[in-house]
């Protein structure tokens, strides 16, 4: 008596003061959120970064990281009228009206007024150093001076041509306009002028500009602002030009789109589910009050999942907050045993016992879940990493918010029943069950099981195409393209990385490769490429170019200055030549003094120094024979980057991982639940999830749908859902009907969660859903397996 | 040539301010180009010059730099084949050659093709318009600029133009043709943003070689 009393005191302590604790700890976790949230939280769209990083250095790997980072910031605007009288104005007065907001900067392309004088600023001095294409062409012919006064003199009487004068003075062999021809890279389809692109499109005339959006493109909040800060804008040039049409593309406006995609189809769907769930649970669990603790644990286990995740991870994945959704099933789960036994208990209601009941399966179900999941937080994998954490946190917050408010909550005993239709259903389907699999009977049904599972299995195909879980209207891809097209049409995700540890070494591959790459250029295996070095030529060419240079001059110096008398230079002016190309210890350009000057703004993404080493990316565009490409690979600090079949090996790889980890998880589960139930029972209580996840990509197969790794990922939380299923009948298999029902309601619920994202117009939620509403149904079909009672080898549900 | 890619990158670069002879102040621009007003002559002319696939003329250029005492005189042979193209080819100080295509694509610069698509692309914006002008096609021309008119005197006549889009407005600020009657182009003047003019000037080619001739020579076609 003694010990009941101090336990039941004990109980009423712990009854008293558990909801306390959980109000605490539900207040730190949600100011800690909305702190957060303040702080302008991170979602991240792009179903991509669920992948891991490179496997290349980490100093590469920034720098990769880095040049995303400057390419998703891009926004492309293109400004298409009729004619092209008041194009220029337009494009003015969107510049005007573009830099009142703070979002934007300009990336001015070649042309812009500033860029010119910044450029002559930081080449006209190295002149005699840095050579342009016919420079260095007339060095390699055989009288290499009479070349250059040839190639000059054609300039100054070319019919229709333009220069000053005082270029003629300064530079009368016209070395700097050379260099410049160099640098003209970007005006594939159009005219450069003041950093505006100006081009005929179908027939009408456009300007494109470019704009580096200061703030975070991924940022929910401004994204938003940025769009309306855009339609304003061109609601406001639409008045003033009529016949304006403004387009404008960029990794915002698909970020933005895929970002309210997600959100309006979650809120969508969650809404369709959310009254569909509340409507179940006020008819099965008879009262609003059950209604609102099952809501209350939701709550928490969504809380504990969202605050854990944005502790340990900097951006929140869309695809975690979908699963999110599902956590519903699992989450909801513990609040329904415990309902399930208190409408079963009637006057002998104690509601500590009622969790004494239920603790050792809800608890089980935890562990093991927990360390099914914990094999997935240990994975290369981002994306895995985080659905399983939030998967684990959040199940650990519904599971404590069942053991600390329910007790407390529901100490009254109950008057209503389990609504009749699901127990009557519960009993029909046991009966159905015993049925099936008594005596011989059970031979054909395993038979067509198996032969269903093996040509299943035998059809299965895999799938690594990334753009198929990826939703973007045609017409914005095609916009995009041509608009990137227009500009230069580099490819961003094929580039070539040259990385060592010394800068004069880093610009000597650069120039190596440029060979190379010219060479495959004049070949037609590419269309063209972009190296920095044409504007950072190494230490050792830029003297090379100057001996060559000076070497020459002083050997036929009374031709040169035959030349420059006949055109009209005065003998001080030759001298003033002559002793800038003589100078005896010029300064050469180096990086580090390049990469301060503003002329590199627009390329100074493609050198990093970092940790040691010096980095510097060669763009390409029109890649036709991309083994030539890697082959590029051969020369010691060179990598070819390869984004698209980089992501589609990854996919393959966390495809491959991800069914090991699986597999490990389900034999970590194995492990524990043989210590407690020996291993007939264990393969019994396995069986179910098992069976689940094969039948569900058996099913998947027979559809013709190739696994890619969403669905491998949704797995898991078959496995989470199915082991508790399983577990929660194994403890108490003497009260199956019961277990049942509350597995049944949690069925349901699931089932109306997450089998809406079936109809999602999203292909990664889709195939989430269809995944979990196949592998949920089939878990719930084949769990009275888990019941099966193992006496005198009878099998006996 | 080269100069001509970096037009658009350093073109306004020292400033624009001066004029000369042939500025804006000159008569011609003062009246626009009014169809129905044009004179019977040099609409004859305009019609005969839609006719012609071919023609050369000696030319002599004048430059005149602002920052240099005298002015670059060459001369040279200007050949204009109608589906072809047309030829400046410079036999003095130096020997230069350049083929322009019937688009206004630079085939050849003196000897050399331009170093890239790009390039060509960029000197077609520039040369396309001036092709215009050798082929005297108004209705285009209009497209392109503002078109002014002077007769001076009896069968001579002027032709103003002033660039109305980028590329060339960049670079050129007026044209001015001066021609008669039979005698087609006399005078190209073309003044410069950056305060240089050019004046060509043609002059009859003696007889001797015809089309088939410079198509085989020039462009490597038979009659």
């Amino acid at each position: 008596m003694k010990r009941g009393f101090i336990r039941n005191d004990t109980s009423t302590k712990l009854i008293r003061w558990a909801p306390v604790w959980w109000a605490f700890t539900v207040f730190i976790l949600g100011s800690f959120l909305i702190f957060q949230v303040n702080r302008g939280v991170v979602i991240e769209t792009d179903i991509l970064k669920l992948l891991p990083g490179d496997s290349l250095s980490p100093s590469l790997e920034k720098t990769i990281e880095r040049f995303n980072d400057y390419t998703k910031r891009q926004l492309y605007i293109s400004l298409t009228l009729p004619s092209q009288d008041k194009l220029s104005d337009a494009a003015g007065l969107f510049r005007t009206e573009i830099f009142k907001s703070d979002f934007f900067s300009h990336l001015p392309l070649l042309g812009n007024k500033t860029s010119q004088e910044d450029f002559f600023k930081t080449y006209f001095p190295y002149r005699f150093q840095i050579l342009g294409p016919k420079t260095r062409s007339a060095l390699t012919k055989n009288e290499p001076h009479k070349e250059l006064i040839l190639q000059a003199q054609k300039q100054l009487y070319l019919p229709f041509s333009s220069y000053d004068g005082n270029d003629l003075i300064n530079d009368p062999l016209f070395f700097f306009a050379d260099i410049l021809s160099d640098l003209a890279f970007y005006n594939d389809s159009g005219v450069i002028h003041d950093g505006v692109l100006y081009r005929k499109n179908q027939g009408n005339h456009q300007a494109v500009l470019i704009f580096e959006l200061k703030e975070n493109p991924l940022d929910a909040k401004n994204q938003k602002n940025i769009l309306i800060t855009l339609e304003r804008i061109k609601e406001k040039l639409i008045q003033d030009f009529p016949d304006l049409k403004i387009n404008y593309s960029g990794f915002i406006k698909f970020a933005e789109l895929a970002y309210r995609e997600a959100t309006d189809e979650t809120a969508k769907l969650g809404l369709i589910a959310l009254v569909g769930i509340v409507s179940l649970l006020i008819f099965s669990l008879r009262g609003l009050k059950p209604l609102l603790f099952s809501g209350l644990s939701l709550f928490t286990g969504i809380l504990f999942a969202t605050a854990v995740v944005m502790v340990v991870f900097e951006r929140l994945h869309i695809i975690t907050l979908v699963f999110g959704v599902g956590l519903t099933g699992i989450c909801i789960d513990y609040s329904f045993h415990y309902f399930s036994v208190y409408l079963d208990q009637k006057d002998s209601w104690n509601s500590m016992k009622g969790l004494r009941i239920i603790l050792p399966a809800i608890s089980l179900g935890l562990i093991t879940n927990i360390i099914g999941f914990s094999g997935f937080f240990a994975s290369d994998f981002p994306g895995l990493k985080q659905i399983a954490l939030f998967s684990a946190a959040g199940m650990a917050g519904a599971f404590l918010s069942v053991i600390c408010l329910y007790p407390w909550a529901f100490r009254k005993t109950n008057k209503s029943n389990f609504p009749l239709i699901f127990i009557n259903s519960i009993k029909v389907y046991l009966r159905f069950w015993e049925f099936l699999f008594r005596g011989k009977r059970s031979l054909p049904v395993l038979l067509i099981l198996a032969l269903f599972l093996t040509t299943g299995f035998y059809n299965l195909r895999f799938s690594e195409d990334f753009r198929l879980l990826q939703n973007f209207p045609d017409s914005l891809l095609k916009q995009d393209r041509e608009l990137r097209k227009s500009t230069g049409n580099i490819d961003i995700s094929r580039f070539v990385v040259v990385e060592t540890e010394d800068e004069e070494q880093t610009l000597n591959k650069l120039e190596e490769v440029s060979r190379e790459l010219s060479l495959m250029t004049q070949k037609g295996e590419i269309n063209h490429y972009f190296s920095l070095s044409t504007l950072i030529p190494s230490r050792k060419s830029q003297l090379e170019n100057l001996n060559k240079l000076q070497e020459l001059y002083l050997r036929n110096k009374r031709e040169f200055t035959k030349y420059f008398h006949q055109n009209g230079l005065s003998n001080r002016q030759i001298k003033d030549f002559e002793n800038k190309l003589l100078e005896p210890n010029p300064r050469m350009l180096k990086p580090g003094d390049w990469i301060n000057t503003e002329a590199s703004k627009p390329f100074r993404k493609l050198w990093v120094q970092e940790k040691g080493k010096s980095i510097s990316l060669i763009l390409l565009g029109g890649i036709k024979n991309y083994a030539k490409i890697k082959a590029l690979e051969n020369m010691n600090g060179v990598h070819y980057v390869d984004q698209v079949s980089h992501i589609t090996d990854l996919l393959k790889k966390y495809r491959e991982d991800a069914i090991k980890l699986l597999f490990f998880a389900y034999l970590a589960i194995a492990v524990i639940l043989f210590f407690r139930y020996g291993f007939k029972k264990t393969l019994l209580v396995m069986a179910p999830p098992v069976l689940s996840v094969a039948l569900t990509l058996a099913v998947l197969s027979w559809l013709s749908i190739p696994i890619n790794p969403l669905h491998i990922i949704s797995s898991l939380l078959i496995l989470g859902l199915g082991i508790d299923y399983s577990i929660f009948l194994a403890e108490t298999s003497n009260q199956t009907e019961r277990t049942l029902r509350a597995i049944f309601l949690s069925m349901l619920t699931t089932l109306l969660s997450f089998g809406l994202l079936f109809f999602s117009s999203i292909p990664a939620l889709r195939t989430i859903g269809v995944t979990l509403f196949l592998g949920i149904l089939f878990s719930w079909l084949l769990c009275p397996l888990a019941a099966t009672k193992l006496d005198q080898n009878n099998k006996k549900c | 040539m080269l100069i001509l890619l970096c037009l658009t990158v350093f073109i306004d670069f020292q400033g624009i301010s001066a004029q000369t002879a042939v500025g804006m102040d000159d008569p011609v621009f003062k009246k626009p180009l009014l169809k129905d007003n044009l004179p019977k002559d040099f609409l004859e002319t305009l019609i005969k010059m839609k006719e012609i696939d071919f023609f050369k003329l000696n030319f002599v250029q004048r430059k005149k730099l602002k920052a240099l005492k005298n002015p670059l005189v060459s001369e040279g042979l200007f050949v204009y084949l109608k589906d072809l193209g047309m030829v400046w080819e410079i036999s003095e100080p130096i020997s230069a050659l350049y083929k322009i295509g019937p688009a206004g694509q630079l085939l050849t610069d003196g000897d050399m093709t331009p170093e890239n698509q790009r390039q060509a692309l960029l000197y077609k914006e520039i040369l396309s318009p001036l092709l215009l002008i050798i082929q005297l096609d108004l209705k285009l021309l209009a497209d392109e600029f503002e078109l002014f008119f002077q007769l001076e005197e009896k069968e001579k006549w002027s032709v103003g133009l002033i660039p109305r889009k980028i590329p060339l407005a960049l670079w050129i600020r007026s044209i001015k043709i001066q021609g008669e009657k039979n005698n087609w182009i006399k005078t190209i003047s073309i003044l410069e943003t950056k305060e240089n003019s050019t004046i060509i000037t043609f002059s009859e080619n003696n007889p001797g070689n015809e089309k088939g001739f410079y198509q085989k020579r020039y462009f490597n076609k038979a009659d």
